[in-house]
């Protein structure tokens, strides 16, 4: 998929040149305004920090807690299934981040402070929550639950005529188009902004290109006597957990840039696939008291020199897993007592 | 007597007959242009259902993405107290309200199985023995909007084997649980035919003491289709409808032609005959008939087709070149005889793939879900067809180049005689050698194109290669452009070979350029020989 991923690259280099035409210069005095760009709080703030109630379960409930979103609000309600889908993905996005950070300083907490400056929790964030709605949206198509995304490749056709003419489009190409849409990372959607607008968009177009870089693809020769006449490709998306640990990756490796400079940079060397955010991450250290860290090392930086304590405890743990005799989805075991340290921080 | 049209057509008429032929290429290529691509896929994620009494083997159960119970294998909650034997993985085509059109030709699945880590259920071998209990169904469009209820197509229990691995080095300790193994996909089905409008798969993968053992925890299960692209089709089958008409005209009027002569046809006639044959059977645009009919036999017919053609296009490559050699002793005719040697690597070679052809699908007829790839046995078999295939397909091609080279050896060779000869049959000669050399290099280029774009569409894979957003379909233009070049190439060579009606006088026939009228002269006349270079050749043999 090198070749998507170059593509996608390259569009994001064109957005943000377009972009820094016409931003020329605003770069250190826009920084203040942050993540309000005239429309409010962004999307990403929303999907994270809003508490979302499912009370009914039509599409208007559904996207009410969108609310406040003109762009999202509208999509999500004009098409059918996305409502779920945008629901899914912050399911995946929180539980893939909470499970990938837990021993990390920054657990993944979502507090609004993450969204008020680009700190590097941010930059994850945003990756994050585009990479799950690209996967979410690829998921829902392969279903057959969105709404008009049998015919990506016709963009404007989903008639029947064109599909029984060409057939339908590949199910990542529509989900990562319809992501740029969703998340206003096109073109046309850099009318305003700023220099941590396309920072941010910027570190949304890596959660993109990361879905893209997991896709696999696997060809079938068809023709006559099995020869390759017609070489066929099938693609795959690889699991979500291996994208977000490929996020964690990018999280770890970060680029700081400055303000004034960062718009050539983003022009010139497009960070090579890393993140990017501007402040340093606020002190976590705080927050990690009481925390369980995973072995010593993991204690040292965890707990921020405060040292930890070592307990032990009895758990109860399964043990001999065997598979029943007639099933393989369940499994027979024996409940063992092991002894087990538990670290935690002071 | 009369040569052939190559050799008597005037130069004006020969450049005219080119263009034409030129223009018919581009025009073949340029439809290609406007057809999509020739196939999609679509991949399909699997409903899971469960089936509440896995012991009733009524086959006229279905599960559709409408069932009562439907679970989610990740979610540990919603598994619990079920059995493997309960689930049914359910897939319907195509997704959506849409429906499949007959003009899509056929349908190829393929499984994609997602397993995942789980420290009670690892993966111990690598490679797995999957048992499928796949069934499929179909139903259609009633007149009134409705569908009717589902209906039996294909049921089979199959073995395929699927590699799994893990990545140890990346993921290690709790970070396993629930990480997804790497596994390979595995083809399940082929129909030969999309004649129902909805297709229905129920899968189950059963578990007993010998059956999937060794499976892990499957989280997922995706089907990816494959079907031809209407709009593809029907480009195809618009060429076939055009250039059939065509191919049986020129034939006619060829063979019409070598009746008129006072002679028995040469054998080198008897062979553009029966290639022109094979290519208006190729171009018989049976298709047409699969619109009403149900014919799952389209692809064994077509690839039986494709192969008499690829057979006597290469036999005749090996007797135009030895004609041309002449191996014959003097004054005896040919016979198909003297290249038994030569052909029977050719005839090997097809019998091994027609073998291996009706192996595979022929079986597929009655289940689609058969495949020869899948046991040990079957693929050495498969295996050792293709070989052997492959062994006559170069001993063929050593044998061409060999006699490719004494032609054109033996041609210089005569030709070192030509300044000796009076100016009128030096000039004849050299034009024909001139037009002989202009046909043979037609010939390698047809060869070159169809193996370079043989090549191009394995590396190209239409939409990927080129830019996303570009209509233009590239691999289509490809093969209408390939399948247009043998259709004007084998015309050519009945139209240029047929016999001509001229008859010159016996007077030295000068001009300049492009005017010279290769005409018969008197000396050649030799009623049993259908182009004067052959008799030239044979006449400087004898000298």
């Amino acid at each position: 998929m090198k070749i998507l991923s170059r593509n996608n690259l390259a569009i994001i280099s064109v957005v943000f040149f377009v972009y820094c035409l016409i931003d020329g210069d605003s770069g250190a005095s826009s920084n203040k305004k942050y993540l309000r760009n005239g429309r409010g709080k962004s999307f990403v703030t929303v999907l994270f920090t809003k508490k979302y109630n499912n009370v009914t379960s039509n599409s208007k409930g559904l996207c009410r807690w969108l609310k406040g979103m003109k762009h999202q609000n509208k999509l999500c309600l004009n098409k059918e299934g996305l409502a779920e889908v945008i629901v899914d993905t912050r399911n995946i996005a929180i539980a893939s981040c909470t499970d990938n950070f837990q021993y990390e300083q920054w657990s993944c907490m979502l507090q609004k402070k993450l969204f008020k400056k680009v700190y590097r929790e941010t930059a994850l964030l945003h990756s994050l929550s585009t990479s799950a709605f690209t996967y979410t949206v690829a998921k829902a198509c392969a279903a057959g639950k969105l709404e008009n995304c049998e015919c990506a490749s016709h963009g404007k056709s989903d008639n029947p005529a064109a599909w029984q003419w060409g057939g339908c489009g590949d199910n990542t190409r529509f989900a990562r188009k319809f992501a740029y849409k969703f998340f206003q990372l096109r073109k046309k959607d850099f009318v305003t902004g700023d220099i941590v607008q396309s920072i941010l968009k910027y570190n949304s177009g890596i959660g993109i290109e990361v879905v893209m870089k997991y896709e696999e693809k696997i060809c079938k020769c068809q023709g006559f006597s099995g020869s390759c006449n017609y070489k066929i490709c099938v693609k795959r998306i690889r699991s979500f957990n291996e994208i977000a640990r490929e996020l964690k990756n990018r999280y770890h490796s970060a680029i700081q840039v400055e303000p004034d400079n960062s718009i050539v940079q983003i022009q010139k060397e497009r960070f090579d696939g890393h993140l990017v955010y501007l402040e340093n991450s606020p002190n976590f250290c705080t927050t990690t008291v009481g925390r369980r860290c995973k072995d010593a090392d993991n204690c040292a930086t965890l707990c921020c020199g405060r040292g930890f304590a070592t307990s032990s405890k009895t758990v109860k743990e399964i043990c001999n897993p065997r598979w029943r005799n007639e099933s393989i989805y369940e499994v027979k075991w024996d409940i063992c007592e092991r002894e087990e340290v538990v670290y935690s921080c002071q | 007597m009369p040569g052939t049209i190559l050799e008597n057509l005037s130069g004006r008429k020969l450049s005219v007959l080119v263009t034409l032929l030129l223009a018919c290429q581009i025009v073949c290529f340029l439809v290609g242009l406007i057809a999509p691509s020739p196939a999609r896929t679509q991949g399909m994620l699997s409903t899971i259902c469960v089936d509440e009494n896995p012991e009733n083997d009524n086959i006229n159960r279905w599960f559709t993405k409408k069932c009562p119970k439907v679970i989610v294998l990740s979610n540990k909650k919603s598994i619990t107290g079920l059995q493997a034997n309960n689930l049914v993985f359910a897939v319907q085509m195509p997704l959506y309200d849409l429906d499949f059109s007959r003009w899509q030709q056929n349908l190829v699945g393929i499984l994609q199985i997602d397993i995942v880590y789980q420290t009670e259920q690892k993966i111990v071998e690598p490679i797995i023995e999957l048992t499928l209990d796949a069934r499929l169904a179909y139903s259609d469009k009633t007149p009134d909007g409705g569908t009717t209820p589902w209906q039996y197509y294909a049921h089979a229990e199959e073995k395929r084997y699927m590699e799994c691995t893990f990545d140890n080095t990346a993921v290690i300790g709790e970070e396993r649980e629930g990480y997804p193994y790497n596994c390979t996909m595995v083809p399940l089905f082929e129909l030969g035919c999309l004649y129902h409008d909805y297709y229905l798969m129920n899968l189950r993968l059963p578990y007993s003491e010998s059956k999937n053992t060794n499976l892990g925890k499957v989280e997922d299960v995706y089907l990816h289709t494959i079907h031809m692209n209407g709009g593809f089709t029907k480009i195809w089958v618009g060429l076939k409808t055009f250039f059939f008409p065509l191919i049986v005209g020129i034939m006619v009027w060829f063979w019409k032609r070598v009746h008129q002569l006072n002679r028995t046809p040469a054998l080198l006639e008897y062979v553009l005959v029966s290639l022109g044959g094979t290519l208006a059977f190729l171009n018989l645009p049976i298709e047409y008939l699969s619109l009403t009919f149900e014919m799952p036999y389209m692809l064994l017919l077509s690839d039986i087709r494709q192969g008499i053609f690829y057979a006597m296009l290469l036999s005749f490559w090996l007797i135009f070149a030895g004609e041309h050699m002449l191996i014959q002793d003097h004054g005896e005719r040919n016979t198909i005889k003297m290249y038994w040697k030569h052909l029977s690597t050719i005839v090997i070679g097809c019998l091994c793939l027609l073998v291996f052809d009706l192996c595979e699908r022929g079986i597929q007829l009655v289940n689609p879900f058969y495949s020869i790839w899948v046991t040990p046995i079957g693929t050495n078999l498969a295996l050792s067809f293709i070989i052997l295939a492959g062994i006559s397909a170069s001993l063929y091609f050593f044998f061409l180049c060999y006699m490719i080279w004494r032609v054109f050896k033996n041609i210089s060779v005569r030709r070192s005689i030509l300044p000796s000869m009076s100016q009128a049959r030096r000039l004849h000669y050299e034009g024909i050698i001139y037009r002989f050399n202009f046909l043979m290099l037609a010939t390698v280029i047809c060869a070159a194109v169809t193996v370079i774009s043989f090549i191009l569409s394995q590396v190209a894979e239409g939409q990927n290669k080129w830019d996303e957003n570009m209509e233009v379909e590239l691999t289509s233009a490809i093969h209408t452009g390939v399948y247009g070049m043998w259709n004007v190439y084998i015309c050519a060579m009945l139209m240029l070979y047929a016999p001509s009606h001229k008859q010159w006088p016996n007077e030295p026939i000068c001009g300049e350029g492009e005017e010279v009228e290769f005409s018969r002269l008197p000396a050649d006349a030799n009623a049993s020989e259908i182009s004067s270079l052959t008799t030239f050749a044979a006449k400087a043999n004898i000298e």
